[in-house]
């Protein structure tokens, strides 16, 4: 490369170099860690990194991402790497506190002298012995050390390749020599003074022309192309000096922009359907009483969706003072519109427990009881949270939101409801759909929507028209109501092809980030 | 839902049809093939597109459909057989039924624990092992969906050839009950079964506590049942050989007893029994009835009927069009009046005629019209400006998270929050409290986010609930839209966080202030903001909310590395002052 590289060819890298690829390159003249340019050059690491992969795209240099082995010292290295080692520490005793004559040391002296604990004593007498270096012996006055050689021991004191090796820490294991590695296996091999870490490194190589280019540098003297900054525009350098060439296909750091949720987007998606539909849009509360959650739906007392098991209950009472009380009790109890009723003794305890909402119809019935005749027909939807005692799992949401439309109309029938299925599902981005029977307790006939999804039918909600025992007592006469409505997060399911529910709640924010939009 | 298990040569026998016929009218009925069990345990070759074709549908013993709850009577496959049979060929029979053949005595004892029982005989039965199988289901399905799984009704079905009429139904203290139970091998009393039988043991809570326990007992004395618990081993065991049984459901309102009663004696004419009445000596009311009693639900076939039906269905059927459909649907047409089928629990009301009419019609043969309803589309105010502060706050780089209006109240107690209300028997702890703020959620997303990408914003729009007490007596919980927003990076700090703050309230053109919290974090009960370092945040001088930094006690908790700030706004009080 070096060869082919013409003085034409440098200049036009020189020209395009940024500031920070400029602070870098005159240490570019031999291989070398992200560290010791970071060192040299004065910047921070990221910054070096940026440089050097800016570097790399012009093929100037060659990083190498590796994990490498780091030896430290311990808490306690450390304190042997400023007093010695153990063993050190014994030969330096034993040679300050003998002579020719006087060879030997009593055990317990020795071990006082030397300030070392019994423990580390210990070990460092096995060492010594094991390098025949020291003696032990064994009278009745009791036990002595002493040193064989004392020529050797202090070269010993100064040589320990082990101590010189702890110097050197902290160090990388590819830096050592086969003697070294061996005499720091023995450090490991005694524990507690070394610790080994792996972490990553960068390990760059400079080409040749970058190298050529480096001396330039650390020469001085190379041309300067500048960037458009303030500093430019005020000194007016961009007319006599060379704008410098960007390199717009090399990589930028990632944007972090703003977000809305994918539930937001979905809402706001649907929203836009049903105004575009000319619904009128309805809110309300969380907590609702059973009453206006289950009874005013024609939901007799004893039904199973009723129980703890399946509805949230709140630990204190809501009862409901309204004329629609005694409709809503004669509906369930003898019937009303023609309707039989469920028969049953009707319990207004019960129906003052409250609820955390099960379904968002609870706002259908809440708007009709407001509703007056004059004012039909009309139109209107809810997009809420309602909630199912139920444990997180992959297909079962405790807490999720329902979107629902009702349609008050003297002239509704089954007819309008298909069709008014067919253009919402339409805009919601099902080509086909049909209904097959179903049952929920406050509508008749029922229906359970599918849409054609990838060759496949699939339920995407549920539809129908109130009873007349739900209508009858809110709104005071029996006339048909449409409704229909899905599950948000099914939705959104099959348009992200998601298989966990849990998916759309996720927390985590670079997933939460990395989410295309709904479009 | 409950699901039924169709035994295909059963229902093939019954009905006549072929499988491709018998799939094609179960999903004209509205069910879905939910699952099947195979001839050959080896095969498990099959898809969904095989059960268009016969050949593939030979390899089946069985589907399994969802039965919805409004249709009891379908618990079967010998029920479900009749309405595909009628359903294909119009012809209905209806349920006959005999002169009383037995006599049951409930006595006064049984008042207390389970007032009523209704009863019949049925006899000429030719029982195989497919048809006892499916008996089985029927009883175990009503027993779970209809019966409240025993606690509304208990049905108990007996040979009758070991029985002795008259029965009687009394209650005896449970140590002096003594009989073998179904599945043991040796006598057991009332509270022992309780306590060591499996049926016992699952049913327990039904008799816990009674003083007295109910039984069927035969006029020998002979054990028949324990309601709503167990059979006796020598009198309540039906086999292939049983050709007369003796039929009980046990509970609390004679009316629905008898429903129960009406759907089991249809499933046992089905297959050719013919169904005695029972006679009941009721001491207890001082009357005697005879059951099963037919409920007579008719409908008067007039024009009136007719043009309900239509403009319910958007239909145009003439009467002779509407007959013939409710035909296939199993009613029993007269000349000016269609009566509704005995075992039929569901029917109320006309409009559930118009639905029976409509699924025989076919909800595909349904054509769609122009919609008529006018109307013009308006959208809440509120959710209006909630987008107005989703823009500002995305614009201003904040990625929104979602988190759940049900929380851990341990997750309360760690940020040293105000400890949320529980719901009444939840499903899981870690979603039983009711938040009443939105802080500890945001800390814990991003207690899971520390090695995502910083710096991070997120912000969360949700509901608080605040209980309003008094005397310790909830009256009322207040429900409250708020916003909450957490930033963290190595350099976050207030200042951060009132700069985002005064430019919301820029944007929304109002003016807001801030004061120092110079209380308590416990008193405060906005336990993670450090108060030294945090404000609150007036709006016309009402309290709107908090901002400040999170105390370094939470961060530690957390493990976080770099500091939190903080801002949690009321919208309710918000978007009220927004002109």
């Amino acid at each position: 490369m070096s060869n082919s590289t013409s003085v034409k060819d440098l200049k036009s890298i020189v020209q395009s170099l940024h500031a920070l690829e400029r602070k870098v390159l005159p240490f570019l003249k031999q291989d070398s860690s992200l560290e010791q340019l970071a060192n040299a050059s004065g910047l921070d690491k990221t910054s070096v990194l940026r440089a050097l992969q800016w570097l790399q795209s012009k093929n100037l240099v060659e990083l190498i991402f590796k994990e490498v082995k780091i030896a430290k010292p311990s808490d306690l290295g450390i304190a042997y790497k400023d007093k010695g080692l153990p063993e050190q520490i014994v030969l330096k005793t034993l040679l300050e506190n003998t002579s020719q004559t006087n060879t030997k040391l009593e055990f317990g002296k020795a071990l006082q002298l030397s300030n070392l604990s019994q423990q580390e004593f210990q070990a460092a007498i096995g060492v010594l012995k094991k390098k025949g270096l020291i003696f032990v012996s064994k009278t009745s006055e009791g036990l002595f050390l002493g040193l064989i050689d004392r020529d050797k021991a202090l070269q010993s004191i100064e040589n320990l390749a082990e101590f010189k090796v702890l110097q050197k820490l902290p160090v990388n294991l590819e830096f050592l020599s086969s003697e070294e590695l061996e005499a720091l296996k023995s450090l490991i091999n005694r524990k507690k003074i070394v610790v080994i870490e792996t972490s990553k490194q960068v390990i760059v190589k400079p080409s040749q022309v970058c190298k050529t280019l480096a001396e330039q540098f650390s020469t001085g003297g190379v041309e300067e192309f500048i960037d458009i900054t303030p500093e430019v525009l005020k000194t007016k350098q961009w007319k006599h000096k060379k704008l410098r060439v960007l390199n717009v296909t090399s990589p930028v750091p990632k944007l972090l922009f703003g977000k809305k949720h994918l539930i937001r987007q979905a809402e706001e998606f649907i929203r836009q359907i049903w105004l575009s539909m000319g619904f009128k849009e309805m809110q309300g509360s969380l907590i609702q009483p059973s009453f206006w959650n289950f009874d005013a739906l024609f939901v007799p007392q004893d039904h199973p969706a009723r129980e703890m098991q399946d509805t949230y209950y709140l630990p204190f009472t809501l009862k409901v003072k309204h004329p629609v009380v005694r409709a809503v009790k004669k509906a369930h109890e003898q019937g009303v519109a023609g309707s039989t009723g469920w028969r049953y003794s009707w319990n207004e305890k019960l129906a003052s427990k409250p609820v955390l909402r099960t379904h968002t119809t609870v706002l259908s019935a809440l708007t009709l009881k407001d509703l007056k005749l004059e004012e039909l027909p009309a139109k209107f939807f809810a997009i809420g949270h309602v909630f199912r005692n139920e444990t997180l799992d992959w297909k079962h949401l405790f807490d999720f939101i329902q979107v629902e439309g009702i349609v008050v109309d003297e002239n509704a029938n089954m007819k309008q409801l298909k069709s008014y299925l067919t253009i919402f599902y339409k805009m919601l981005g099902y080509e086909d759909v049909k209904i097959k029977p179903s049952y929920f307790p406050y509508t008749e006939p029922s229906a359970e929507v599918l849409v054609l999804h990838k060759d496949e039918w699939l339920e995407l909600g549920g539809c129908g028209i109130l009873r007349p025992e739900v209508v009858q007592p809110l709104l005071g006469k029996p006339i048909p109501v449409l409704a229909w409505g899905l599950g948000l997060e099914r939705a959104v399911l099959l348009k992200y092809n998601f298989k966990d529910v849990r998916q759309i709640y996720s927390q985590d924010i670079d997933f939460l980030r990395s989410l295309k939009a709904w479009v | 839902m409950a699901s039924v298990t169709l035994d295909l040569k059963l229902l093939q026998r019954l009905t006549k049809l072929s499988r491709l016929e018998i799939v094609e009218t179960l999903t004209k009925l509205g069910f879905e093939i939910e699952g099947f069990e195979f001839e050959n345990e080896n095969e498990q070759e099959f898809k969904i597109q095989d059960l268009k074709q016969e050949e593939k549908l030979q390899s089946l013993k069985s589907l399994i459909i969802d039965v919805t709850p409004n249709r009891p009577d379908l618990l079967s496959t010998i029920t479900i057989a009749q309405a595909l049979k009628t359903f294909k060929t119009s012809k209905v029979s209806e349920l006959k039924f005999e002169n009383p053949a037995i006599t049951v005595i409930i006595e006064e004892s049984v008042k207390k624990v389970r007032p009523f029982t209704a009863c019949c005989v049925v006899k000429g039965l030719n029982i195989d092992e497919s048809i006892l199988l499916d008996l089985i289901q029927l009883q175990e399905k009503l027993h779970l969906t209809l019966c409240r799984n025993r606690a509304k009704a208990a049905i108990g079905i007996y040979p009758l050839q070991s029985i002795k009429p008259p029965i009687r139904f009394k209650a005896l203290k449970p140590e002096t009950i003594k009989f073998k139970p179904l599945d043991f091998d040796k006598e057991l009393n009332g509270l022992e079964i309780l306590e060591k039988h499996a049926k016992g043991k699952a049913f327990k809570h039904l008799l816990q506590g009674e003083k007295l326990f109910p039984l069927f007992i035969d006029d020998q004395g002979k054990v028949l049942s324990m309601p709503p618990i167990i059979n006796s081993a020598d009198t309540g065991k039906v086999t292939l050989q049983t050709k007369e049984v003796f039929v009980e459901v046990s509970g609390f309102d004679l009316d629905f007893l008898n429903k129960v009663l009406l759907i089991i004696a249809n499933a046992f004419s089905i297959i050719g029994g013919k169904i005695y009445k029972a006679k009941l000596i009721i001491k207890h009311e001082n009357k005697t009835v005879t059951t099963p009693f037919k409920q007579g639900k008719r409908f008067k076939t007039d024009e009136a009927l007719v043009k309900n039906i239509n403009n319910l269905t958007g239909l145009s059927l003439n009467k002779r069009e509407l007959k013939a459909l409710l035909k296939r649907m199993g009613f029993i047409v007269e000349k000016s009046f269609v009566k509704v089928p005995e075992q039929r629990t569901d029917v109320l009301h006309w409009v559930d005629l118009a639905e029976d009419a409509l699924i025989a019609f076919g909800y595909d043969n349904l054509d769609l019209q122009p919609v008529k309803t006018p109307g013009f589309g308006l959208q809440q105010r509120t959710s209006f400006l909630e987008s107005k502060l989703v823009e500002f706050l995305i614009s201003n780089g904040f990625v929104e998270v979602k988190t759940f209006h049900l929380t851990s109240p341990e997750l309360f107690e760690n940020c040293k929050a105000l400890k949320p209300l529980t719901v009444e028997n939840p499903a899981s702890v870690e979603h039983s409290g009711l938040r009443n703020s939105l802080q500890p959620q945001l800390i814990q997303v991003l207690s899971k986010n520390t090695t995502s990408k910083y710096p991070q914003k997120i912000f969360d729009i949700g509901v608080v609930f605040k209980p309003v007490v008094n005397q310790g007596t909830i009256q009322e919980v207040q429900e409250l839209k708020t916003l909450c927003l957490a930033i963290t990076h190595s350099k976050a700090s207030f200042t951060e966080v009132k700069q985002l703050l005064q430019a919301l309230a820029e944007f929304f053109n109002l003016k807001i202030g801030f004061k120092p919290l110079n209380i308590e974090r416990e008193i405060l009960q906005q336990g993670c903001l450090s108060t030294k370092r945090s404000a609150q945040v007036f709006l016309n001088d009402k309290p709107l909310g908090f901002a400040g930094e999170v105390h370094p006690e939470i961060l530690e908790r957390f493990n976080f590395e770099k500091p939190i700030v903080i801002a949690e706004l009321n919208l309710e009080l918000l978007f009220k002052a927004i002109r």
